[in-house]
């Protein structure tokens, strides 16, 4: 069995860790396919680095694939690599990959049932408005209330007389739509 | 099934109920009266879900509450008051509709999107939602008006009827194409600014290095008040406790007037700020004056985060209400002006107009025009 198109891009930029490098190394040292998949992985790595022009017949799918294997190296950094798992180990996986989920809802339990008083932000006894692109807020104290508009189009930021206004087309409803927030 | 794998299926199963458990929209309750002329018919939660942030808790509420008209007539316009004493003391916002044609048994939809940091604990919804006014094709109003809404949706009501005749007057004028050419004007980009408002000790404390910056002024044809004078203390890209001196020229008394005001920046680019409200002297008799202000410190930034300094100030009467009730609103004569043309934002009803244009082409808005 080959592996895919991203492990190789990976490889072909030495981005691999080193475990996955071995067994990379191991497949292409018998395989003469994936070894010239490498080589041109490698070409366009270097073509990349030396011109911003794109040449003929460029394999458009094969540089998206690349982009999103580099992609992948910044999420994969924060996983460990395991040893290779026999097949009893392999039984117990799905109950090692529950217990740290049951950790996390133990610990969010926990938090809500141990509430620390809220420290407020010393001088914090003014209200504060602010219209941006995400909406309109409301912080005060240790509290914020915010007017949101996501699906919003042809947007209007107003500060009025006792607040601020935000005026919108809602492009799920398509009226328009005017959000307001007091300062009392 | 191996044992193993059973007893994860059933720990998983058990966190996935819990989590489910914890992202209840009870944080909301929608309080409409028993007389109201609308009723909830039904509320999309969306992706609605709370975190915990520290020892705060975050919550995002995401909803599309189904409203049916009950009354007799057709509904302009909604507004909904969102009161959040939980979170923050005094805490209070609302989220309006204008530009409805709803019809008698006919249902719409108001979208709320919420977010709320607030400390965690205590019990009940952190946020009630109540019917603030309701406003009818006849101008007749249903709500307990806290907001003063009857007020602000009439006058998106009488914009709304300005504007849909300027558009016919233009139809039946210049014909398909005139209306096509003002649709594309609306949709134009117009200059925006993010702003900041701050209220409290910090906006009665001067900076060091502040200067009062005076108003002109922008004549509106057959305004029923004349502005005077009026000035900001400036600094940068921050104005403060703007004031301006109103006198009564019409010969009945004011109730309320509200004056907007327009932003010069270094490259003498102008921007709508926003709009002070009538604040003391109220109601205004005819041949006196009364100011109108905000007490507060107002940040300007433009959304591309490009520095702005505050150069000029320039304000117009926008909107007077008279001791009868009957309101006041500029003419569309005295916004073809280019000076506002360029820097006003369309009315609501322009809003919707040009919208339905780009959504629904021509055919659709030359309809919409002649129905109502």
């Amino acid at each position: 069995m080959h592996p895919d198109q991203t492990h190789l891009a990976l490889y072909a930029g030495g981005e691999l860790d080193r475990w996955r490098r071995w067994r990379l190394a191991r497949h292409l040292a018998r395989c003469p396919a994936c070894r010239a998949q490498v080589e041109e992985f490698r070409r366009w790595r270097q073509w990349m680095r030396q011109g911003d022009e794109l040449p003929a017949g460029v394999h458009w799918n094969r540089l998206a694939a690349e982009m999103k294997a580099n992609i992948r190296v910044g999420l994969a950094a924060g996983e460990c690599v395991g040893p290779v798992v026999d097949a009893a180990s392999a039984r117990w996986r799905p109950a090692a990959l529950a217990l740290p989920v049951l950790l996390l809802v133990l610990a969010g339990w926990l938090l809500q049932v141990w509430r620390p008083p809220l420290r407020r932000a010393p001088g914090a006894s003014g209200v504060v408005l602010a219209a941006t692109a995400a909406g309109v807020e409301l912080r005060q104290g240790g509290g914020a209330l915010m007017l949101l508009h996501p699906e919003a189009g042809d947007v209007s930021r107003l500060a009025s007389g006792d607040g601020v206004h935000v005026r919108y087309v809602d492009s799920e409803t398509g009226y328009v739509t005017i959000s307001h927030v007091y300062a009392e | 099934m191996s044992m193993p794998n059973k007893l994860a299926v059933l720990l998983l199963a058990g966190a996935a109920g819990a989590w489910a458990q914890g992202r209840s929209p009870s944080s909301l309750k929608v309080n409409l009266p028993g007389d109201a002329p609308v009723a909830l018919v039904a509320a999309d939660w969306g992706e609605s879900r709370e975190s915990a942030r520290g020892s705060a808790l975050l919550l995002e509420l995401h909803t599309s509450l189904s409203l049916r008209n009950l009354s007799p007539r057709r509904i302009r316009g909604v507004t909904l008051l969102v009161l959040a004493q939980a979170v923050t003391p005094g805490g209070k916002a609302s989220v309006s509709v204008p530009g409805l044609d709803v019809k008698p048994g006919e249902t719409f939809p108001v979208r709320l999107d919420l977010r709320l940091l607030r400390p965690q604990g205590g019990a009940g919804p952190l946020v009630e939602v109540q019917l603030d006014g309701v406003l009818f094709d006849d101008l007749s109003f249903y709500g307990a008006n806290r907001l003063n809404s009857r007020r602000q949706m009439t006058v998106w009501e009488l914009e709304a009827r300005r504007d849909r005749r300027y558009y016919r007057s233009i139809l039946e004028a210049e014909g398909p194409e005139g209306l096509r050419r003002e649709m594309l004007e609306l949709l134009a980009e117009r200059p925006r600014l993010d702003v900041q408002v701050s209220h409290g000790r910090a906006t009665a404390v001067a900076g060091a290095s502040e200067q009062p910056l005076q108003f002109a002024f922008l004549n509106v044809p057959q305004a029923p008040l004349q502005l005077l004078r009026g000035q900001a203390w400036v600094a940068g890209a921050e104005a403060r406790l703007p004031q301006v001196e109103a006198v009564n020229r019409s010969g009945r008394p004011v109730r309320y007037f509200e004056v907007a005001w327009l932003l010069r920046d270094q490259q003498g680019r102008e921007f709508l700020a926003g709009s002070l409200p009538a604040a003391s002297g109220l109601p205004l008799p005819p041949g006196e004056r009364a100011q109108a202000g905000q007490e507060a410190a107002l940040r300007f930034s433009s959304p591309a985060g490009r520095p702005l300094s505050i150069q000029g100030l320039t304000g117009f009467l926008s909107q007077a209400e008279f001791a009868d009730g009957s309101l006041w609103i500029p003419e569309r004569t005295a916004l073809a002006d280019p000076r506002l043309r360029r820097v006003l934002p369309p009315s609501p009803e322009q809003q919707r107009l040009a919208e339905l244009y780009r959504r629904q082409g021509l055919q659709a808005l030359i309809e919409d025009l002649k129905q109502r």
